[in-house]
């Protein structure tokens, strides 16, 4: 089992670059390279706030569980 | 100058045990060219040698000389010291790859914990083959000295082992085990967004 995050699908929807959401949510480009690819093992509070806050959306709608 | 990073202590450090270890190369490879000739030339050193065994105490330094019985052969001291320089090749080859992540500011990984792991594993066995080599060498020098009609005298021998060598790589064992954990520490930090 593991936790996708659905980032990529949300950033298509709003038409927004990675750079520029790093830019606003106020991360590496990297960190959220890391997000974006699935290769993180943890998200602060605070950075899923500040991209829900940028994407308007819900943390539900970032992450999605998946059962293998 | 700081302890990491480029032109730090670290990479000074690394660079002195580059020295060190094309320098114990040359020794290493002079000591089995010398290793072989004894092997196969057994007379080439035995010229004027002499049993010689030596007793230190504090201020004092007690040489018994005998012409009467066979020295042991070089080539068994040669084999110590080939043993030796060749575990300080495997240690100093491991200290210079931890040093050189230290100089690139990546300490943390985990092929340094298994480093750390290895040179336990080195210091405890080098430690141990050295002293069983050193108590056999020593078992045929009692044998010698038995065979002298000295009466009153009886030669004993105990295997010693080194207890701060051993001691040593234990740390060396569980220092590398902590690092290992930290290592885990700094994966879960790194990939923590």
């Amino acid at each position: 089992m593991q936790i996708k995050v659905n980032l990529d699908k949300i950033m298509l929807e709003r038409n927004i670059t990675l750079t520029e959401l790093a830019q606003r949510v106020g991360i590496t480009l990297a960190n959220l390279s890391i997000l974006k690819t699935n290769k993180a093992k943890a998200i602060r509070f605070s950075t899923l706030a500040a991209i829900c806050r940028e994407l308007q959306c819900q943390p539900g709608d970032l992450l999605e569980f998946i059962e293998e | 100058m700081s302890l990491l990073g480029k032109k730090s202590v670290s990479s000074l450090l690394e660079a002195a045990l580059k020295v060190f270890w094309y320098l114990i190369i040359v020794i290493l490879v002079t000591t089995v060219v010398l290793l072989f000739i004894d092997l196969f030339n057994p007379g080439f050193f035995k010229e004027n040698a002499s049993f010689s065994l030596s007793l230190f105490g504090p201020g004092m330094n007690i040489n018994i000389i005998s012409e009467l019985i066979e020295p042991p052969r070089p080539a068994l001291f040669l084999l110590i010291i080939c043993i030796v320089l060749s575990l300080a090749l495997a240690i100093i080859y491991q200290l210079r790859k931890i040093f050189a992540t230290l100089a690139d500011n990546n300490p943390f990984t985990i092929e340094n914990s298994k480093r750390l792991r290895i040179m336990g594993i080195l210091v405890i066995a080098g430690s141990l083959i050295y002293h069983l080599i050193g108590y056999v060498i020593g078992l045929s020098t009692v044998k010698s000295l038995a065979t002298l009609d000295i009466k009153d005298f009886k030669f004993q021998i105990n295997f010693q082992p080194d207890l701060g060598m051993l001691f040593m790589g234990i740390v060396l064992l569980i220092l590398a085990e902590i690092f290992h954990r930290g290592c885990h520490l700094q994966e879960e930090i790194d990939l923590t967004v």
